[in-house]
């Protein structure tokens, strides 16, 4: 219920039993570990980052072969990882699990090795494909592509653009080089874009023949090999065949370590606990023998890890209370179980700082009821509740700040469920439009579902006042809260002008309003007052301007100063409740609209009347669209509970600011090492 | 039966469904093209990032309901009822406030949408802060939406 004490923490022991320690204070969870300065030359600070970046490596590793395996035993990975959790695992497995992890971590080294030569092979299958594209056309030479001629003939293998036959090329040569007359072209294969040839000549007239093919687009292969082209695609069919066998075979051995899944899921939490450890490691100052280790414990468990070490190890602890004004102390809040989920809006905002009090209980239950007021539907309450109900309770294991958030849209359906009920809204009118339109039930008979209070759709003011009480109470309390913390730092200046006048000022004025005939106009009923109540009320609230234009300015010396800057506080103050209760008309707004909504999409599921066909039509728009006003709705009613208690209630007396508790600990993906762990 | 009232209303029910729908169609598309770029950096934060695009989304809601709500009181869902010219403009003005604030603030809580995707592109754990930025703009939507609302379930009553 509140904002933990926290204790500092002292521990000076020998180096030689600092990796039990520092395991011992990770299993607990409990100790958050200062970065200590080094003072003097005795002490300095070891350097890990080399063996936490191989830690961090080896767990990559670890991640990456189960990521393998995965892919070529085709298992599904298991969904809803967040909902699941981790998976329960004794200190004692873990200890086991330690004595045969570097066996493990050969195995999944190798898994990746054999991964990177399977994509090593496919390109070597996919490349001598290519080149095997580009020989086909020359399967039929009867020469290599490099062959140049014999010791009496010169050869040019290559190809020239266009459909052409022999007669046709010998045309084109006789045309360049008419002198050249003892030629030989062989067609070996022809396509629409070239014709693949070689030509024969006497080594004298080598160069003619050369410039004349050139002259009419001769080109030679651009990948030429100096095999025959049969043999060089036999030998490339046998490469792809090798490396296919290859690739069977390191399938085939990645496939066989399917079971080795779970072990490369140890031995990555196994990695990042132990990178965890080497950073704080870093943090402490050592000597030859000793180190020295200061953070900050909370107070409850404080004493026990103190008997604890100092029992288990020959060490010196010393645990003090930190201070309430030590910047570096963070904050711990812990509330019981029902607001409890609300901790993650409240960190979402800032955690408390150690001055002030923990605003989460308040904070939560208005929260529960505004969201609800807001969201305001019996059907989509049961379906919110229903689905993270389910969740909470299959899920055992889920993670902690998973099971909050859970928890928390659990209660806030709930607390919808309960608001559909007082206004009577079950997925808008649906009862009474399904009866009408296709149970006979006459069209102005009174509703079926009548609500426990009243029909916001009958009395929209009545429901507006009662927002708009629902933001005074809350208000209110937001100012006490701004009391108490001024009580606890002693501001008794703060207490009696920044907290009790503004309240002061506006109970009378709003007894007032209730007296007042612009209320009887709204609502067609008032208090009625006797005239002295109205003197008094408005006494009170005299007095109380009266009091903060005197103080509100209170900084400034100068009495001319502080006269203005007291009415711009009166100012500040009045106008500040008003455009505050008004914000609260948001509940009425989002409220209706939800239900109106919903039962405008009923009306149009009515449109082609009863019948079958009318059925399908109103099945098929109800679900529809009464899942688009679901996901529409939950939203706005997530984000306006969040803006009022961030901008109304908290800007009445929330500094926050406090630094998140990070303690030492067992932040591990897939397996919670349990033990005695007292996790907070 | 005046025909004219019935015109002013029907005029009305435009307004409401023509504007915000036309801000929120603006809003949404601007503050999609942020949140695709930052789902381009990390995919796993489509889900946040798709909140805060449909944030200026709601405003296209609000005039929905209000056309709908106009809709029904005048007669047009299902039993006739007496419209007089006077009524059909009351009705009609009571379509402006979502109509014109709808309009405008979609857009420009658009825009603040877009910073808070920024934000919390760069700053994940901020998610909840970013998300009241947008918010601080739908307030005046909420407050049209109170007061079109409002003077609509009055209006039936009124003896014009």
């Amino acid at each position: 219920m509140a904002v933990l004490e926290m204790e500092h923490i002292e521990l000076c022991a020998m180096k030689r039993d600092r990796k039990q320690i520092l395991e011992l204070l990770q299993r607990r969870g409990t100790v958050e570990i200062r970065d200590v300065e080094v003072r003097d030359e005795v002490f300095e600070k070891a350097d890990t980052a080399a063996s936490r970046s191989l830690f961090e490596k080896n767990a990559e590793t670890a991640k990456h072969a189960a990521e393998i395996v995965y892919q070529y035993t085709e298992q599904k990975k298991p969904g809803f990882a967040f909902l699941r959790g981790r998976t329960p695992m004794s200190w004692e497995e873990h200890e086991k699990f330690c004595e045969k992890r570097d066996d493990i971590l050969h195995t999944a080294q190798r898994i990746q090795l054999l991964e990177r030569e399977i994509t090593e092979s496919k390109a070597e299958i996919s490349r001598s494909e290519a080149q095997e594209e580009a020989l086909l056309p020359w399967l039929h030479l009867p020469v290599p592509q490099t062959f140049t001629g014999t010791k009496k003939t010169a050869v040019f293998v290559g190809s020239l653009e266009g459909e052409l036959k022999t007669g046709e090329i010998l045309e084109l040569l006789a045309k360049q080089a008419p002198e050249l007359e003892a030629i030989h072209v062989e067609i070996v294969s022809t396509s629409q874009e070239q014709t693949n040839l070689y030509a024969i000549v006497p080594v004298a007239e080598a160069e003619k023949a050369e410039e004349a093919l050139r002259a009419i687009g001769f080109s030679r292969p651009s990948a030429a090999t100096h095999r025959l082209p049969k043999e060089k695609q036999k030998r490339l069919q046998e490469k792809r065949t090798k490396a296919r066998q290859a690739i069977d075979k390191n399938v085939g051995e990645i496939c066989a370590a399917a079971d080795r899944i779970e072990d490369f899921h140890k031995l990555e939490d196994h990695m990042r606990m132990r990178a965890e450890k080497y950073d704080a490691i870093e943090r402490l100052v050592q000597s030859r023998h000793t180190f020295i280790l200061e953070g900050f414990v909370p107070q409850k468990v404080a004493k026990q890890l103190h008997r604890e070490l100092e029992e288990t190890f020959e060490c010196a602890v010393d645990t003090y209370h930190a201070g309430y004004d030590n910047t570096e102390c963070p904050t711990v809040v812990e509330n019981k179980w029902f607001v409890r989920p609300t901790e993650t809006i409240l960190a979402s905002y800032s955690l408390p700082n150690r001055n002030e009090i923990d605003p989460t209980p308040i904070m939560g239950i208005f929260y529960y009821a505004m969201f609800g007021l807001m969201f305001s539907d019996f059907g989509y309450g049961l379906i919110m509740a229903g689905i993270t109900g389910f969740c909470l309770l299959k899920f055992r294991n889920m993670d902690i700040g998973w099971k909050k958030n859970v928890q928390l849209f659990f209660w806030c359906g709930v607390s919808t469920m309960f608001w559909g009920v007082v206004f009577s809204s079950y997925f808008g009118d649906v009862v009474d439009v399904v009866a009408k339109t296709f149970l006979d039930r006459a069209a102005d008979a009174p509703t079926l579902m009548p609500p426990l209070w009243f029909s916001p759709l009958d009395s929209p003011i009545k429901l507006l006042m009662f927002c708009l009480a629902i933001g005074v109470v809350h208000l209110t309390i937001g100012y006490i809260c701004k009391g108490i913390n001024c009580v606890r730092n002693k501001d008794t200046i703060g207490l009696i002008f920044d907290t009790i006048l503004p309240v002061a000022v506006l109970y009378p004025l709003l007894l007032m309003l209730l007296g007042s005939s612009i209320y009887e106009g709204m609502m067609g009923t008032r208090l009625h007052l006797p005239a002295y109540v109205n003197t008094i009320c408005l006494a009170i609230s005299g007095v109380c301007v009266l009091g903060i234009v005197l103080m509100a300015g209170r900084e400034s010396p100068n009495p001319v100063i502080r006269l203005l800057k007291g009415l711009y506080g009166v100012y500040n103050i009045l106008a500040g409740w008003l455009s505050d209760i008004l914000s609260y008309s948001r509940l009425l707004a989002l409220g209706l609209a939800t239900g109106v909504i919903a039962s405008v999409m009923n009306q149009l599921g009515t449109l082609a009347g009863g019948g079958f066909i009318g059925i399908i039509l109103f099945v098929l728009v109800f679900a529809v669209g009464q899942a688009l006003n679901f996901g529409i709705n939950v939203l706005g009613a997530y984000v306006h509970s969040n803006r009022l208690e961030f901008v109304e209630f908290f800007g009445k007396f929330y500094e926050g600011g406090g630094k998140v508790f990070t303690p030492l600990g067992i932040h591990t993906k897939y397996y919670k090492i349990e033990e005695e762990t007292q996790n907070v | 039966m005046s025909e004219m009232g019935l015109f002013f209303a029907i005029l009305g029910v435009a307004f409401a469904s023509l504007f915000p729908g036309i801000g929120s169609a603006i809003g949404v598309g601007i503050a999609g093209q942020a949140a695709a770029g930052v789902t381009t950096d990390d995919p796993t934060k489509f889900g946040k990032a798709l909140v805060l695009q449909l944030l200026p989304g709601t405003q296209g809601i609000y005039g929905l309901l209000i056309a709908f709500l106009t809709m029904t009181n005048i007669g047009l869902m299902g039993e006739q009822v007496e419209l007089s010219l006077l009524k059909g403009l009351a009705y009609m003005g009571a379509c402006l406030p979502i109509a014109f604030v709808g309009l405008i603030s979609a857009i420009y809580q658009a825009k603040a949408s877009v910073a808070s995707i920024n934000l919390f592109s760069k700053r994940p754990d901020q998610f909840g802060k970013s998300l009241i930025f947008p918010a601080m703009v739908e307030t005046y939507a909420i407050l049209a939406l109170l007061i079109s609302m409002l003077a609509l379930f009055s209006i039936p009553g009124m003896n014009i």
